[in-house]
């Protein structure tokens, strides 16, 4: 590359530094300072960990959907559902996230900023879950009697028995509705909820009553028996009401939490964390005055031992760091304190990468000149460098795609920051040093390195 | 050049016991999990004033919630932990403690961290089976006084050192201080692994640049001259490691602290390992040659 091009290179970089290091400005610290700050140079997303917040955990119950249902179908309705209710909750960045597979569903929530957990798991946990059940054909009867014989008592099984219909789950849930409200029978004044189905759940229930004429089908609300009326005749049009022995209030509340939406699966909370804004609040602005001093001592040392080459490598690293910070922004990365640690990591190797090159320089020097040892600094320190960072990167890919949540996290940056700091150590470096040891700086061997 | 590998005997010996006295305690103490493993209840509150620890322990007790654990926290701060309660046990403990200011309150069951737990030791048993492969591989070009697969197990046993020292580090400050381990320690414990293979890799990469290049008499010349040649960059590297870990240390607030304790730790550890661990190693399997 000829040196015209180089110095056009050195200018590019040295602006993209700056418009790096002005985007990765915490959006606190732009305030404190009085740098205006662009609509669309976004804040920096922060994990539960430093922010504070709620975090539950719930477990997803599978085991009423009928056999031949798609349980990631419907796992994924519930996801939505309850992603609406978090939404209406008025928290900034909620996380609604499944966990886990077949059989052993998890639902994880994340109410950054809320402080009660008992609200949140009341709010998110209140919305009925409503199922159309259907009668079970003589043969499923007996097979459910028998498979009960071995747990219950001969008195229990007698008084089921006397229960003239079983009913067994359908695909028909509160996913597929898509309003509920109530009415009131013109005759009785007695009211009843009217509830129309989406264009799927119609259909669901076109079918549904079409096989079922003049049997029983049954209406649950949070497993709880409302009413099983006779199908009289197939009914298309997705429409259906539910009759039972409410009180107005009950029925319009009944009403309403069907209309937030329907739970199309029963959730057990498993657990719940809640992380206080004081900790998270200090504990991120500490870390991150403790990192800025780090990163100083840094810089000081670098300069101390190699000089003129260490300044040229706290200008790369400087490149490197913001240029990492831009990138968590605009992903966005969430920010968790595992994270942070992937992030120091990444450091501690892109620090690496110089320390290698310059001692190399260091022996390479000794019979040449500056602007002539450079090449071959940087060629004899490549292959330790590109195994040390290849086998991290091998590490970072397994731990991603192998492990969930925080784990993930901390790969992630530290991925991201060691491919940054090859780039920024092996290439951002060589430019800066190549530019000026075709200067007059190049003549002085003394100051580029002790 | 610096005689390193003098005492290469002495070093593997002393890590050897070193080794076996950690895993010994890892097994009679195991390590200070918290309830993120073992599941429960905690919560953490802060008073306007001093506390009295002994009179909330008395308080707390006629609640008959079983074995309650009540300990003293940053400034006026408490910390109870339970077996796991419902919400309204937990507003009884509230209650009783005067409804201070509850900073944060935590109701676990332990299968979380025991599927974090397996799927972490089954991502890092992979990832380190993989590096082996990696090693063996790229070291195979220039194996022919040092087979290739010494390379590959250096590198994992100097790892396995580091993890198992700050793991039976932690085996101690549970038993005798009351730290306590949480998820973030995995994240330190991967990192740590991460940097003492990188570290091991870079001081094993400059041996077989000088056995390439094959001027010296035998194999503990080679290894010591590329020692010689290496540790100041493996010292000034683990100072530039150190400094932000030190500066969390002792700026960066409680809740990083065991964190950052564990890093220094392993970034020690992982740097002493690949100069005196790794290359002792190479040498006593291949003395004979």
């Amino acid at each position: 590359m000829s040196l015209k091009w180089q110095w056009i290179l050195f200018g590019l970089v040295i602006f993209l530094t700056g418009f790096f290091v002005y985007f990765s400005i915490p959006y606190t610290l732009a305030e404190k300072i009085g740098i205006p700050y662009p609509n669309w140079a976004k804040p920096f997303r922060l994990g539960l960990d430093l922010k504070g917040g709620v975090s539950l955990l719930y477990e997803i119950d599978t085991s009423g959907l009928a056999k031949d249902t798609d349980q990631k179908e419907a796992v994924q309705a519930l996801r939505n559902v309850i992603e609406k209710r978090v939404n209406l909750m008025g928290v900034e960045e909620p996380v609604v996230q499944i966990l886990g597979g077949k059989d052993n569903w998890r639902l994880k929530i994340e109410l950054p900023g809320m402080q009660d957990p008992q609200k949140a798991i009341e709010e998110i946990g209140k919305t009925p879950v409503l199922e159309f059940r259907e009668e079970m054909t003589q043969e499923e009867k007996d097979q459910v009697l028998k498979e009960l014989e071995s747990q219950l008592t001969k008195e229990q099984i007698e008084q089921i028995k006397d229960q003239p219909i079983f009913f067994k789950p359908t695909k028909l849930t509160g996913q597929y509705l898509k309003g509920a409200k109530i009415e009131f029978n013109p005759n009785t004044y007695q009211p009843y909820i009217s509830l129309e189905f989406t264009k799927e759940g119609a259909e669901i229930f076109h079918d549904l009553t079409k096989r079922n004429i003049e049997k029983q089908i049954a209406i649950y609300v949070d497993n709880n028996l409302i009413s099983a009326p006779v199908v009289q005749e197939e009914i298309s049009g997705g429409r259906a009401q539910i009759t039972g022995q409410f009180t107005i209030e009950e029925a319009k509340e009944l009403a309403q939490n069907l209309n937030a939406g329907a739970l199309p699966l029963p959730i057990h909370n498993l657990s719940s964390k809640v992380i206080g804004p004081t900790l998270g609040k200090t504990s991120v602005d500490q870390s991150l005055k403790a990192g800025l001093i780090g990163l100083f001592l840094i810089f000081v040392f670098l300069i101390l031992v190699y000089r003129f080459s260490g300044l040229l490598a706290s200008i790369s690293l400087v490149f490197y760091l913001s240029f990492l910070l831009t990138i968590f922004k605009l992903i966005p990365v969430t920010l968790t304190l595992s994270g942070i640690a992937g992030f120091l990591v990444s450091l501690g190797m892109a620090v690496d990468v110089n320390v290698l090159t310059f001692e190399r320089l260091r022996e390479e020097k000794r019979d040449k000149e500056i602007p002539v040892a450079i090449q071959p600094s940087f060629a004899r320190s490549w292959p330790a460098v590109k195994d040390g960072n290849f086998t991290t990167l091998i590490t970072c890919a397994i731990l991603f795609f192998i492990s969930t949540g925080f784990i993930q996290g901390f790969a992630l940056t530290l991925g991201l920051g060691v491919i940054l700091g090859l780039f920024s150590g092996m290439l951002i470096t060589r430019l800066f040093m190549d530019v000026f040891a075709s200067t007059r700086l190049g003549k002085f061997e003394r100051i580029w390195s002790r | 050049m610096l005689n390193i590998l003098k005492y290469s005997k002495f070093y593997l010996i002393i890590v050897g016991i070193g080794m076996i006295i950690s895993l010994i305690l890892l097994i009679i103490w195991g390590l200070p999990l918290n309830i993120e493993f073992k599941g429960g209840s905690q919560i953490e509150v802060q008073f306007d004033n001093e506390p009295d620890v002994e009179k909330i322990k008395e308080d707390i007790k006629k609640l008959n919630l079983g074995e309650v654990v009540v300990q003293k926290s940053e400034g006026n701060g408490v910390i109870l932990k339970t077996k796991r309660i419902d919400e309204t046990e937990h507003k009884k403990i509230l209650e009783t403690l005067g409804n201070p200011k509850e900073i944060s309150f935590e109701n676990i069951i332990p299968t979380i961290g025991k599927e974090l737990k397996t799927k972490t030791i089954i991502a890092t048993l992979i990832s380190v089976i993989l590096i082996g492969l990696y090693i063996f591989n790229t070291f195979k070009k220039s194996s022919f006084i040092i087979p290739s697969f010494h390379y590959s197990f250096a590198v994992v046993i100097a790892g396995i050192h580091d993890i198992l020292m700050v793991c039976g580090i932690f085996a101690i400050l549970g038993k005798f201080c009351g730290t306590e381990i949480g998820s973030p320690f995995i994240a330190a414990i991967l990192t740590i692994l991460g940097y003492s293979i990188n570290d091991t890799i870079i001081v094993l990469d400059r041996v077989r640049e000088n056995i390439k290049i094959g001027s010296h008499e035998d194999i503990e010349e080679t290894l010591n001259v590329s020692l010689s040649q290496i540790i100041v960059r493996s010292i000034f590297t683990s100072l530039c490691v150190l400094f932000p870990l030190v500066a969390i240390l002792i700026w960066g607030g409680e809740s990083v602290f065991t964190f950052a304790f564990a890093l220094i730790w392993g970034t020690i550890f992982g740097t002493s390992s690949s100069i005196f661990i790794a290359p002792s190693l190479l040498l006593e399997m291949n003395k004979r040659k």
